[in-house]
């Protein structure tokens, strides 16, 4: 039909809108009488219901919406004026939804198309099909708990923003895929597990650098903490909570040593070494010294059934070893060896695992070990590297003159 | 020259001989297992552990090879014993046969220096120079001191019942070190003395065959020569040529051995340098 009519428009400019009006005409006199019989939306199927009076409304997903009960001018009040003027017939969400409209507006994608970006997302973008929007609640919505992440996944995915964009934004979805919320929540549809609105809210979207995000470094502990309820009792009652509220900005919150959209299984080997890199940041010398002892040489060879930071010091309620809570205090110390060495005693605990023996003030007794050992070192191949160095010239010497005299003798 | 008129002489008896290539299994094999883990801040040494079975198979090796170093040690003392009880104690450590060091090695040392810079003759060298002396005793108390402290890191538990928990820390650093020690000196001056220098170049093969010719003899050991012609009983020594295939086990053998080591001792200086 529209091609043939596209075709036809070239030879008689006119015949197009003629015929359709003409049809129109006849189908709303016919739809007058049968809205007092059927109801307002029959009389707009009159027309809606075919291509060539786009848009083309199905009024079988229409039943099936949140929207079924409304009539269509409730969303489009402009259209009771027939023919209708475009301008005033476009459906405002806000006439209803006012208050996720202004939620909407202080987002980032609001922001973005009140400054004319026409990619930002609007409601239809996440919503789906207007005349097809199911309660969230619902399964088969685009913005069900299960669905959401693809949904946004539509932009925020490989290859579909502009190339300037954070990556952390830009490949979101593919970064949380594989991350346990991910997999929780797409393969095994668990609607505990956090979806992207979870931690970014989803009309109020906004960047982490604005101090009312959701995602703003002082907000990331409570925005988390909605689900890891004890995680966050913890956490508050560790140091690194301590220093944070006494506005240490070093001091680590959940996403500094777990990573927001790849988040892992704790016992997942990328997710351990990934831990222990990211206390490296900060606890620079004891990383070193603990890459020293056996435990730190076998993690670095990649294999972790050994202890790593956390086997020691706890997770996320860090203490000094000065509070008795500590695993590492002195109070709790065997009882954290023998989760592993099941028959430590005292003065195995004695044991130091961040020992380092070139620094003499510290520890005295391994200085003069490790400088002993040192020296005899030095000295030993000092004196036999020189021994062998002036056998080696002697003996190159000896054979080059032997050599010479078999000559001159021949 | 042709085999009829060359005449040899036994300088190692099968034990020494046994004993020796237990040494050089246990020793290469503590030496690869031992480095894959303390150079695991380097890739060759990561690779290494996880072709030898990841970190924990590489232990397991690392402690069988102790086992065997603990059982030629045993053998070798049950040795010491065994000429204590034959030669007397005085003879076993003192004197010309003995292993220990005596003055006439200060001496002789002196002088092979100063021979190789040209200002006197070599030294008369008898039966254990004083560069074999020294290799001897560096294995010696390499055992003693890397074995000792070998156990503690093995059983720190145990040992932590009557030992101050810092000597397990203590234990590391010694057994570290002495490792770089051991593996350091064979490596570069066991192999140079023995095996690598012009006159012995690639190998001597003495230590698997266990014989030496008499021109080896009379000129690398003038005085043990001398002494057993004086004595006469210079041909209570001799003995047959080593079979072919001894020659050609000890040379494969011993290049393996030997290239292992060189290429292990290049591995740990360049990552000692750049890392």
């Amino acid at each position: 039909m529209p091609i043939a009519g596209s075709r036809a428009g070239k030879r008689i400019p006119y015949l197009r809108e003629i015929r359709k009006y003409l049809f129109a005409s006849i189908i709303m006199i016919a739809a007058t009488g049968a809205w007092a019989l059927s109801g307002e939306a029959a009389t707009c199927m009159a027309c809606h219901a075919y291509a060539s009076m786009a848009p083309v409304v199905d009024l079988g997903t229409m039943d099936a919406s949140v929207h079924a009960s409304f009539d269509c001018t409730t969303c489009h009040p402009g259209a009771s004026k027939r023919p209708h003027d475009m301008s005033t017939v476009k459906a405002d969400c806000a006439t209803c939804h006012s208050g996720e409209q202004a939620d909407y507006a202080k987002g980032v994608h609001g922001q973005a198309t009140a400054q004319g970006d026409t990619q930002a997302a609007t409601c239809t973008s996440c919503h789906g099909d207007a005349h097809g929007i199911l309660p969230s609640t619902d399964p088969g919505s685009t913005v069900y708990h299960a669905n959401l992440p693809r949904t946004c996944g539509q932009c925020h995915s490989k290859g579909k923003l502009p190339k300037s964009t954070d990556q952390n934004v830009n490949n979101a979805f593919d970064l949380y895929t594989d991350s346990i919320h991910g997999t929780a929540t797409m393969k095994s549809g668990l609607l505990a597990a956090a979806n992207c609105s979870d931690c970014h809210g989803s009309h109020d979207i906004r960047p982490k650098s604005d101090p009312a995000s959701t995602i703003n470094r002082a907000n990331i502990p409570e925005t988390c903490g909605k689900c890891h309820v004890d995680v966050l009792r913890d956490w508050k009652a560790s140091s690194h909570a301590q220093a944070f509220m006494a506005g240490n900005d070093k001091a680590p919150v959940c996403t500094d040593c777990h990573v927001a959209h790849t988040v892992m299984p704790v016992d997942d080997p990328r997710n351990i070494n990934a831990l222990m890199f990211a206390c490296s940041r900060c606890h620079k010398p004891e990383f070193g010294t603990y890459r020293d002892t056996f435990h730190g040489e076998v993690t670095e060879i990649g294999d972790l059934r050994t202890a790593t930071c956390a086997s020691c010091h706890g997770d996320h309620l860090v203490l000094p070893a000065s509070d008795p809570r500590s695993p590492t205090s002195p109070q709790r110390l065997v009882s954290t060896c023998q989760k592993c060495h099941p028959e430590a005693n005292v003065s195995f605990t004695e044991y130091r695992p961040h020992a380092a023996p070139m620094n003499g003030k510290q520890f005295p007794q391994l200085h003069a070990i490790w400088l002993f050992m040192t020296t005899l070192l030095v000295v030993v191949f000092s004196f036999f590297g020189l021994h062998t160095l002036l056998w080696l010239f002697h003996s190159l010497r000896t054979r080059k003159r032997a050599g010479k005299e078999d000559r001159d003798v021949r | 020259m042709s085999a009829d008129q060359t005449r040899y002489f036994l300088r190692f008896r099968l034990y020494h001989r046994v004993l020796h290539i237990m040494v050089i299994v246990s020793f290469l094999g503590l030496a690869v297992t031992g480095m894959s883990l303390k150079f695991a801040d380097v890739e060759w040494a990561r690779w290494l552990s996880w072709m030898l079975g990841g970190p924990f198979v590489a232990r397991a090796l690392h402690r069988f090879f102790a086992l065997v170093t603990f059982l030629y040690f045993g053998l070798h003392l049950v040795w010491i014993l065994r000429t204590m009880v034959k030669k007397g104690f005085r003879k076993t450590f003192w004197g010309r046969e003995s292993m220990m060091p005596q003055p006439v090695d200060v001496v002789q040392m002196y002088r092979n220096v100063k021979h190789f810079l040209g200002l006197g003759p070599a030294p008369k060298f008898d039966r254990f120079t004083y560069w074999e002396k020294f290799d001897y005793f560096a294995v010696f108390w390499g055992v003693v001191i890397i074995g000792s402290t070998g156990l503690v890191l093995w059983f720190p538990i145990l040992f932590a019942k009557f030992l101050p928990g810092i000597w397990i820390n203590a234990a590391i650093i010694v057994h570290s070190d002495e490792a770089l020690l051991a593996t350091g000196f064979i490596f570069t001056i066991h192999f140079f003395n023995t095996h690598l220098r012009p006159e012995k170049f690639p190998m001597d093969k003495v230590i698997f065959t266990g014989r030496v010719t008499e021109e080896e003899l009379k000129n690398e050991r003038p005085l043990e020569y001398e002494h057993h012609v004086a004595s006469g009983d210079l041909d209570k020594l001799e003995t047959a040529e080593a079979k072919h295939w001894v020659y050609t086990a000890a040379r494969v053998g011993g290049f393996i051995a030997v290239g292992i080591g060189i290429v292990l001792i290049l591995l740990i200086i360049s990552s000692l340098i750049f890392r």
